[in-house]
């Protein structure tokens, strides 16, 4: 199991199109992944656990990712941190 | 039978246009709660609603692929992905079996759950946005109800209908697929208001019970003119819309032919009609309507795109563009009035914002803020049209402080041998009753007014201009408010200073033989409405417009200065009262 905390770059949050891109980018890892925001614990690849998160910019999530794939899942979770979710 | 119904607001935005009703909502559809007895049928019932609802969203999402772009595309794909969501499904499916409650019921209350969270966060963005995943689960749900009406696709030309916009949800609307909008809260001076107008997206707004009564893929007419929404209007209806349709078109093409020709009264006086604006987008309307420069340009969506502090190139880049783009005409760029409204620098929510934490009280605390929107506006002056001005000052202090910043930062510039406009003029918007009490001290300090009759009046009146419950006591035309601004403009005047007016007040034709009577030099306004005031002005004397507006004066009420101002309109200008100020669909 690796663990990595993230910050959301993006101006406008974790608003709909982002979790869209985040979820379709898990599915396609074996690896169970779960996302921890303060007491909250969603799955990484139900939309609608991400959009409860409701992850403003600056929001510090926790990614805990487990599985055979877990590496190449956290790295592509950090690109889309990195590239703002394409979105500026 | 068509229904024909009638709901009237205030016309926000003007123009005339018949549309789908789209409805944007954060709330879910009403359902009834009843047992059954197969639940296996139910489940299986669950199951195609959710793979109909898919299938027409695939559709719409090729339909769209070419004509609108993928911003729309990627939101499809979201609701796809929220109505295939495998814990949202699972937990219905189990739910429905467990409780034997129909699907609708038990669907909502799976969804619920979620959506309070998601709306709990404080982020108006992500809150507003949450109508995404509303508007898909909608679908289910209605599917589920049976209530299969036509569905509005973002592909038709559609009417919005909400409760409320923000300015970022407004900004986002394609002017070519959003015919016009309709919301239940608002006013003629908040933002979303100010918005459609400057898209020209005809808009009525504070409709009050407008989205319990109408249903999505309702026909709507909406007559920005007069305030008037009708939903699946009957054939009268129709007519009419015909009808008012090309007579509009008809007034504002001879309304056009003036676009050159000077704003003077007959006897004269010239009076220079300016455009406020927002987005550097507006300029080709400011052109478009015969705008004589920009008498306000705001500068808070630059900040709030930036989370409050946008650099100072990409300031510069703005204001260097506007100033080149309108010479010789001048731009006033108004310093940023976040606050209010609009909180970003204020941590802790204020119980009070409007009477809070914001204009120059803001940039002043926070000096840098200043300190860079002043060097980006000097090094952006070389044309020598460019303008400052200052909002919401209350003080004389805070103009000689402006003032001693404004200094630093030109002797900074001087000293790295920037060029700049050093004869640079600074004004401050009148808007709180203090500044235009004091309005004689201040013009020993500053080089013009301008009166920002929006706020002016809530301060003045104590009348919170988004409180709908309070809407009928938003009157600028209020003795109060007037004497206000005969004070500030007299005392301008003494001073050798110019006095202009901002707000919308500048643009009701109503107020206008008033304020041009009272002596002002400059109104500035959404640029859509200049040709009507110069087609108003042209008509007056001002000789005449002196003794109209000595005797508003004398008058004890708002209403009583409407009565008398309409008596006189309809007299000068019957055209006027039958096409922006009568009854249309009255019968």
């Amino acid at each position: 199991m690796i663990e990595k905390e993230l910050i959301v770059k993006n101006k406008l949050g974790l608003h709909a199109r982002p979790a869209a891109l985040l979820v379709k980018s898990m599915g396609k890892f074996e690896s169970k992944i779960e996302i921890l925001r303060d007491d909250l614990l969603v799955d990484g690849k139900s939309i609608m656990g991400i959009m409860m998160l409701a992850a403003e910019q600056g929001a510090k999530l926790t990614f805990r990712i487990d599985g055979p794939d877990e590496n190449e899942a956290m790295n592509a979770v950090i690109e889309l941190f990195e590239k703002r979710f394409y979105e500026e | 039978m068509k229904s024909n119904k009638i709901f009237r607001g205030y016309p926000a935005s003007p123009g005339l246009v018949k549309g789908k009703l789209k409805i944007l909502s954060n709330k879910l559809e009403v359902v009834q709660e009843y047992d059954v007895v197969d639940t296996e049928k139910e489940v299986e019932r669950f199951l195609k609603a959710l793979e109909e609802s898919k299938k027409e969203l695939l559709k719409s999402k090729e339909n769209i692929k070419d004509t609108v772009g993928n911003q729309y595309e990627d939101i499809f794909e979201a609701q796809i992905l929220a109505l295939e969501d495998k814990s949202v499904v699972e937990k219905s499916v189990k739910n429905i079996r467990e409780t034997k409650k129909n699907a609708e019921s038990v669907y909502k209350n799976v969804i619920s759950e979620i959506l309070d969270r998601m709306q709990k966060t404080d982020n108006k963005y992500l809150k507003e946005r949450s109508f995404d995943i509303v508007d898909v689960m909608n679908r289910v749900l209605k599917k589920l109800k049976n209530r299969d009406e036509q569905s509005v696709e973002t592909s038709d030309e559609i009417v919005i209908g909400a409760y409320n916009l923000t300015p970022t949800e407004t900004m986002k609307f394609d002017k070519k697929k959003i015919l016009g909008i309709v919301t239940e809260s608002g006013g003629m001076t908040s933002h979303s208001s100010i918005l459609a107008r400057a898209l020209s997206i005809p808009a009525v707004v504070n409709v009050k019970n407008f989205l319990s009564n109408v249903n999505d893929g309702d026909i709507v007419i909406v007559d920005g003119y007069t305030g008037t929404v009708i939903i699946d209007p009957d054939e009268d209806s129709e007519k009419t819309f015909k009808k008012r349709k090309e007579e509009y078109k008809n007034y504002n093409l001879k309304l056009l032919e003036m676009k050159d020709e000077e704003s003077v009264t007959i006897d004269g006086r010239n009076i220079d009609l300016s455009a406020n604006i927002e987005l550097l987008e507006e300029i080709d309307e400011v052109k478009r309507y015969g705008g004589r420069g920009v008498g306000l340009f705001r500068t808070e969506f630059i900040f709030l795109e930036e989370n409050g502090y946008p650099s100072v190139e990409k300031q510069e880049n703005i204001y260097k563009k506007i100033s080149e783009a309108i010479s010789p005409d001048s731009v006033i760029i108004r310093t940023v009035d976040i606050g209010g409204d609009k909180p970003i620098y204020v941590r802790n929510k204020e119980e009070n914002p409007f009477l809070g934490f914001r204009g120059i009280r803001v940039s002043l605390s926070n000096e840098k803020i200043l300190k860079d929107q002043f060097k980006a506006i000097l090094k952006a002056s070389c044309k020598k049209n460019l303008k400052i001005m200052l909002p919401m000052v209350s003080k004389i202090d805070e103009v000689i402080k402006a003032k001693m910043v404004l200094d630093d930062v030109k002797k900074e510039l001087f000293n790295q041998q920037i060029d700049f406009d050093k004869d640079i003029e600074l004004g401050i918007m009148v808007e709180v009753p203090s500044a235009a009490i004091l309005a004689e001290e201040f013009a020993k300090y500053v080089d013009f007014f301008s009166l920002g009759t929006n706020d002016l009046t809530q301060y003045t009146l104590a009348v919170d201009r988004n409180n709908t419950n309070i809407s009928q006591y938003f009157d600028s035309l209020d003795p109060a408010v007037l004497k206000l601004i005969k004070f500030t403009i007299d005392a301008a005047h003494d001073a050798n200073i110019w006095a202009g007016i901002c707000g919308e007040l500048s643009s009701d034709p109503i107020a206008v033989p008033i304020l041009v009577g009272l002596g002002v030099d400059e109104l500035s306004m959404s640029p859509i409405f200049i040709p009507e005031i110069k087609m108003i002005l042209k008509q007056l004397s001002y000789e005449e417009t002196k003794e109209i507006a000595k005797n508003a004066l004398l008058l004890k009420s708002s209403d009583k200065v409407r009565e008398y101002m309409k008596g006189i309109i309809s007299e000068k200008f019957p055209n006027l009262i039958k096409y922006f100020l009568g009854e249309f669909y009255d019968r």
